[in-house]
């Protein structure tokens, strides 16, 4: 093999670092877009036989959103083997115990059960906050896309903005301001 | 030539009891303990993995489908495209390639695949079939598509 | 008879005490009003002014916007300003959502914003979104947490809402849209 092949071999081969903001996002959905680089389902040499998967390094996790009523409707089952050992968590209590879990089971869940699953699933790093070690952070080579936009909190608008943005709404005539 | 399969194969269709069941125990001759010795066990086993073998040319197929489609939304992801983009455009552009070539192109050439992804961007524009699940523009912008759009040029030309 | 005498004092209360709201108007009420209180000495006078509306110079009608589509029949009732405008409102636009509630946060009656029932529903869930989510914590009442972080339980956690959650009963699975 030439130097030049050589050297292409190596770069198709090498394992790129992601970095992943889970601020405001949804991890079930995130789950999908973070399994896909994690396998390398995002690359066109891509064989279940080749270990051609990413790393994936979420931060923010302690900020994830989720939809609707599900924080206090989705349920984590745990059973110790034991008779009378099932326990059923609920998700903002889960997330209050380990701001890291929910993320790291949707990423679980989301993949096939097969023997690669854990090998895959330590090549994704999990930080509640935006303190990364710096070991970790110097390989990040790239950043994914969020899928959900962060929302803007009305207070954080400035005032002017507030008051010179176009409205749909009027009052009536003799309606009292309050 | 000596044909030692097929002569056996003939000779085992008979009535003899040793060549009807040395046709089972060839079938399970690499499987370990009980199956490959005892009749009984051995043809139980060896009917099953036939039943297998059987369905498995399909699944074999599908596999390879399943996996050139991966490839190919791979490739297109990276080009801002969907996969159903790529398809429909190169078939309205005449581009009848089919998953494995397409698939087999984005591995080993991906500057082909860049080409025929803008190729296909393009064909869906000058049809007016916009695909809003398309992110942005294909990379690949800077082609020139009067080279390969043969419809394009020629409505140009005529007006 | 004890009924007769509470029935009286409350009445004598209220007779003397209500010099907060009274529902008689001597005059109509027009324009857009205000109502301010000043202290002058051992006085303290509440008059309401009247005001130009804020909003009118910024208002946004669909028939004033310039590429606009004319309404395909007349014969019906002619929309209400947010469906002949369109626009596909978010919970998470706050600048639009926040227009149609009073400064503690309430959604508008129906009367007020003179919207359909359709629309008025819809903005209404919208509101309630955009609080829950802790989007608008500047227009809460003063007892409310005002910092989502500080609240309790599962409230304290960020929460997203889908907005198809408003009209429809169950929401189909997301397809993926790389596969098709």
């Amino acid at each position: 093999m030439s130097a030049a092949k050589r050297v292409q071999q190596w770069a198709t081969f090498a394992r790129s670092w992601h970095i992943f903001d889970c601020k405001w996002q949804d991890p079930y959905e995130s789950a999908n877009i973070i399994k896909k680089y994690l396998m390398g389902l995002h690359k066109p040499i891509y064989h279940p036989m080749n270990d051609c998967g990413d790393v994936v390094v979420c931060i923010n996790s302690r900020d994830i959103a989720l939809r609707g009523d599900e924080w206090r409707k989705r349920a984590y089952f745990h059973h110790t083997g034991y008779p009378g050992g099932a326990s059923w968590t609920l998700a903002w209590e889960l997330h209050n115990k380990d701001p890291t879990m929910i993320i790291k089971k949707a990423v679980y869940r989301a993949m096939k059960g097969n023997l690669q699953r854990r090998h895959t699933m330590q090549r994704l790093f999990i930080y509640p906050g935006e303190n990364v070690p710096e070991d970790v952070l110097q390989n990040v080579t790239n950043q994914i896309r969020q899928i959900r936009l962060v929302p803007t909190r009305l207070d954080q608008i400035p005032e002017e903005v507030t008051k010179t943005y176009p409205k749909v709404m009027d009052y009536p005539e003799d309606y009292v301001l309050k | 030539m000596v044909f030692l399969t097929v002569a056996n194969w003939v000779r085992s269709r008979g009535p003899d009891e040793f060549w009807r069941k040395r046709r089972i125990f060839r079938l399970a001759a690499h499987y370990i303990g009980r199956r490959r010795n005892c009749y009984s066990v051995a043809v139980r086993n060896v009917h099953r993995a036939l039943v297998y073998a059987t369905k498995a040319r399909k699944l074999k197929k599908q596999d390879m489908i399943d996996l050139w489609s991966t490839r190919i939304t791979a490739a297109c992801e990276q080009h801002n495209i969907t996969a159903y983009t790529l398809k429909e455009g190169l078939d309205r552009a005449n581009i009848l390639l089919d998953r494995k070539s397409l698939s087999d192109l984005a591995c080993w050439e991906p500057r082909t695949f860049e080409c025929l992804a803008a190729v296909a961007k393009e064909k869906m524009n000058l049809d007016g079939a916009t695909d809003y699940a398309d992110k942005q523009h294909p990379t690949g912008v800077n082609l020139k598509f009067k080279d390969v759009m043969l419809e394009a040029w020629l409505k140009e030309k005529k007006q | 008879m004890a009924g007769l005498v509470r029935a009286g004092f409350s009445f004598a209360k209220t007779a003397i005490f209500s010099t907060g709201v009274r529902s008689i108007a001597t005059s109509k009420p027009l324009h857009l009003k205000e109502i301010r209180e000043r202290v002058e000495g051992s006085t303290k006078i509440i008059d309401a002014v009247n005001v130009p509306s804020p909003r009118t110079e910024l208002l946004i009608r669909a028939e004033n916007l310039p590429n606009q589509v004319p309404a395909a029949s007349t014969s019906e009732k002619p929309p209400c300003y947010m469906c002949a405008l369109g626009l596909d409102v978010k919970h998470t636009d706050v600048l639009i959502v926040s227009q149609f509630v009073r400064s503690d946060g309430c959604m508008l009656p129906r009367k007020i914003t003179g919207l359909c029932r359709r629309q008025q529903k819809k903005m209404g869930k919208l509101v309630t979104m955009a609080q829950k989510a802790g989007l608008m914590i500047n227009l809460t009442p003063d007892y409310c947490k005002k910092d989502p972080k500080k609240r309790r339980d599962y409230k304290k956690f960020n929460t997203y809402f889908d907005e198809r959650t408003i009209f429809m009963k169950r929401i189909p699975k997301p397809v993926d849209r790389f596969k098709r």
